[in-house]
């Protein structure tokens, strides 16, 4: 297990999904802009996370996938001083079927750092089968997915009291070796790095 | 990795494409009696070429198309090679799943551990084939029967023998490469598996 490397006043909010009976997960990263982090801003952080990737992103995605819930983490200190969650249960609109748990669109997320932190990617599953072909996915559910995201940047300092969180890319390893703590940057390019849907293999069943 | 010789044994190198990438699927075959010859070679590389034609290609999407076989003699650096080639489309009149999904067949011997099993990952997968991340049962039954044909001594084709080949030992190279008889193939999982290097911008 990797060494645990604080987020100063930050936290971690993981969206879980399940797909065919596996819990599918993709995390995202947050800094509080009104420290110290406490379990009312933490709640408002998974709170707004859940109803955003509920309301915008669902709706491109395949009915076989539902979305579980949102955990918030406070990455200050191991173990984490507060958790949040918020329990979702919705599934997603498209009912063409899902194409499989190993295929899915990796969508990237840079920063104002000029460094490249490549680790900061989320792979979205549960793609419907007619969103796709062959390799390629649609222009309509790549936008659906840009939208989405691009609405987390500026939604995330609504989570709570005006300014309340900034939607950040981090980096916790540097030559080979973790930091002391996470280095971060403001989030502010979504971006799809491939126009093909990509594997992600450890989410099919044993 | 310097040539490694396989005694008495050809490499078949199935190769199709899908989505302008290359797919590769490699079946081994052991010669009986008087070595590899250009010609039992020619034979053995024909008949596989016919038997996925005939037998595996039916079942895959029409987006996934049998190339070539290539039969090559593993007995020495300098062995014989020969490619049957047509262009075959799969029988399938359904969109293939994406690249990376495969059904993988498993290939046994009557010796336990990794040296004496082989699996081919199956690409052109028609999507109406797959629910979620589960294969037809009736579909890996078909594939399970083709694959079937290949096994027995002489069976398939007359002197040669369906086997596995096993190059190392405890992660040391193996002097020289050993071939075990293949006595079944079996789906151990209903699921679809990975093959990463399929997808477009990782393969050739």
């Amino acid at each position: 297990m990797p060494p645990f490397v604080p987020l100063a006043d930050g936290a971690q909010v993981e969206m879980l999904y399940l797909l065919d009976g596996q819990v599918v997960e993709n995390r995202l990263w947050f800094v509080c802009r009104q420290p110290p982090i406490d379990q009312d801003k933490l709640q408002a952080l998974s709170d707004g996370c859940a109803v955003l990737f509920r309301d915008q992103l669902l709706p491109f995605l395949s009915s076989d996938l539902q979305m579980l819930s949102t955990l918030a983490t406070d990455w200050t200190d191991d173990p984490a001083p507060f958790v949040a969650g918020t329990v979702v249960l919705t599934s997603g609109s498209n009912t063409s079927g899902s194409h499989s748990a190993n295929v899915a669109i990796r969508v990237r997320f840079k920063g104002s750092s000029l460094e490249t932190w490549r680790q900061n990617s989320n792979f979205i599953a549960g793609i419907p089968k007619d969103q796709v072909t062959l390799n390629t996915y649609s222009e309509e559910i790549k936008d659906g997915i840009f939208e989405a995201y691009v609405a987390l940047i500026d939604a995330a300092s609504g989570f709570g009291d005006f300014p309340a969180w900034r939607w950040v890319v981090t980096s916790q390893r540097i030559n080979n070796a973790p930091r002391t703590e996470q280095a971060f940057a403001r989030m502010d390019f979504v971006q799809f790095p491939s126009p093909y849907t990509t594997t992600r293999r450890k989410r099919l069943p044993a | 990795m310097a040539f490694q010789a396989v005694p008495n044994v050809a490499q078949v190198r199935v190769e199709g494409v899908v989505d302008s990438q290359l797919t590769i699927n490699d079946l081994y075959f052991e010669i009986s009696g008087g070595g590899i010859t250009a010609v039992n070679l020619e034979a053995i590389t024909d008949a596989v070429f016919a038997w996925h034609s005939g037998e595996v290609t039916p079942n895959l999407s029409q987006d996934w198309s049998l190339v070539r076989c290539v039969g090559i003699d593993l007995t020495a650096a300098d062995g014989a090679e020969v490619i049957t080639s047509g262009v075959t489309p799969g029988g399938a009149d359904v969109e293939a799943a994406p690249n990376n999904v495969a059904a993988c067949i498993s290939f046994r011997t009557a010796n336990r551990g990794r040296s004496f099993r082989g699996r081919n990952y199956i690409p052109g997968i028609p999507n109406d084939q797959v629910t979620l991340n589960t294969l037809e049962t009736e579909y890996l039954a078909t594939l399970q029967a083709a694959y079937a044909l290949l096994i027995g001594a002489g069976t398939f084709v007359a002197g040669w023998q369906f086997v596995v080949v096993s190059r190392f030992a405890a992660g040391v190279q193996r002097a020289e490469g050993i071939a075990t008889p293949v006595l079944t193939v079996q789906f151990t999982t209903p699921y679809v598996r990975s093959m990463r290097s399929r997808e477009i911008g990782h393969g050739a």
